[in-house]
């Protein structure tokens, strides 16, 4: 009676045993195959979100070089279109027959001449001053911006204003440069599309970074626009922005103000970026 | 509080080592260290699978000596609970066979750590072409 017992219990913990065994190693190699493909689909999205970036990081290297090569085509145009006449025209008054004129007519000429070469001054110094603006290079970004913006007010369409807050201290020449370009663009953009009233610029400094604002009651983008016209072959001037703001290593925010009145755009660096003439 | 459960562990198989009689066989130390080892691998493998910077963790040695000491433990773990019985049922022939071949396992995925490449170099190679990362995915 004793023997068959223990051979039912050595069957029932051998089925144990066998189904136990099993059952654990199941689970292993399940959990171990669960991490193989889940590290493969990380790994997958990984590439997948580097290939996204190369293409925004191209896009944005396509629109710089579109830029660059309009700038250029601009330039090329202005010394072609203006100059170029204007010191041919200065070059008619100044012929060899000039010798065989009366002194009156000689006179008249040369002064017709100087007239001319002081346009043509004023022209490349238009142009030298579009490329580099000279305030910008002498006096800073707050000069600069104070600049561009009487001279908009100057127009009467829009009233412009500016307030920098704690500019104590100039940056570097090249992220001047570079925060004036994104202004300039902004507020080119603005005056372009969103037929507003006003446009304000404001700039702060606090502990952990060096933010500009710039507030326009027309039509804006938001966030989600911005995005979406920097995925899109679209918005060069954008492209342009979102190149700076890389290099900068800042942010930038388009959004609606909490009022629903306004827009607001804020270029956000944080402080470590931040690099002053030293 | 790992370390704290680690050398209570430590403390108690020392304490069984001990005080057990060497003809009395006694299921419980290997039993807890084989939980001990699995829940160690566990976590382990979690930590490992939340940090993405390290990518292709599983062509690397760590992982395959990891999955070598999960499988053995996990299959070993109800034939050693049961040792006892089947010594005393004279059936060792059943647990020399779960051990034997589990033991055979877990060596034969020892070797392919031996042989597995450095998880970084993989990823370089992934980078530097699609013909490679075809042949992995």
């Amino acid at each position: 009676m004793k023997a068959p017992m223990i051979l039912l219990q050595t069957d029932r913990i051998s089925g144990i045993v066998l189904f136990g065994t099993l059952g654990m190693l199941a689970l292993a190699i399940g959990m171990i195959i669960f991490i193989i493909f889940h590290q493969r689909r990380v790994i997958r999205y990984q590439m997948q979100l580097q290939e996204m970036e190369e293409e925004q990081q191209k896009l944005l290297l396509n629109a710089s070089i579109r830029w660059q090569e309009e700038e250029r085509q601009r330039i090329a145009a202005d010394l072609h279109d203006d100059a170029g006449p204007l010191l041919a025209t200065a070059r008619l008054y100044l012929n060899e027959n000039l010798v065989h004129q009366d002194i009156n007519t000689q006179l008249q000429s040369i002064y017709n001449a100087k007239q001319i070469i002081d346009d043509t001054i004023q022209l490349i110094r238009n142009i030298s001053h579009s490329l580099m603006p000279p305030t910008l290079k002498n006096f800073g970004l707050e000069s600069a911006v104070n600049d561009l913006f009487q001279k908009i007010s100057g127009s009467g369409m829009v009233n412009a204003s500016c307030r920098f807050h704690d500019y104590r201290e100039r940056l570097r020449p090249e992220q001047e440069l570079l925060i004036f370009r994104v202004i300039q663009e902004l507020v080119n953009n603005i005056l372009k599309h969103s037929s507003a009233s006003f446009i304000h610029v404001t700039q702060n400094y606090d502990d952990q970074r060096f933010f500009i604002r710039l507030h326009h009651d027309g039509k804006g983008i938001t966030q989600a626009d911005f995005e979406k016209l920097n995925k899109s072959a679209a918005g060069l001037g954008l492209k342009n922005i979102q190149s700076r703001v890389k290099v900068l290593k800042a942010r930038i925010e388009f959004e609606k103000d909490i009022s629903k009145t306004y827009f607001k755009v804020t270029l956000d660096i944080p402080v470590e970026n931040i690099e002053h003439i030293t | 509080m790992l370390y704290v459960v680690t050398f209570a562990v430590g403390v108690y198989l020392f304490y069984e080592i001990i005080t057990t009689p060497r003809d009395v066989y006694d299921p419980t130390p290997s039993v807890i260290s084989s939980l001990i080892i699995l829940v160690y691998c566990i976590i382990f493998l979690y930590e490992r699978v939340k940090d993405i910077s390290v990518p292709y963790f599983y062509f690397t040695a760590t992982f395959w000596v990891v999955v070598a000491l999960i499988v053995y433990c996990a299959g070993t773990f109800f034939a050693l609970m049961y040792a006892k019985s089947f010594i005393e049922g004279k059936d060792e022939n059943e647990y020399d066979i779960i051990h034997d071949s589990l033991y055979l396992f877990k060596n034969l995925i020892l070797i392919i750590a031996c042989f597995s490449t450095d998880s970084k170099n993989t990823y370089t190679k992934l980078k530097d072409g699609r013909n490679t990362l075809n042949k992995y995915t």
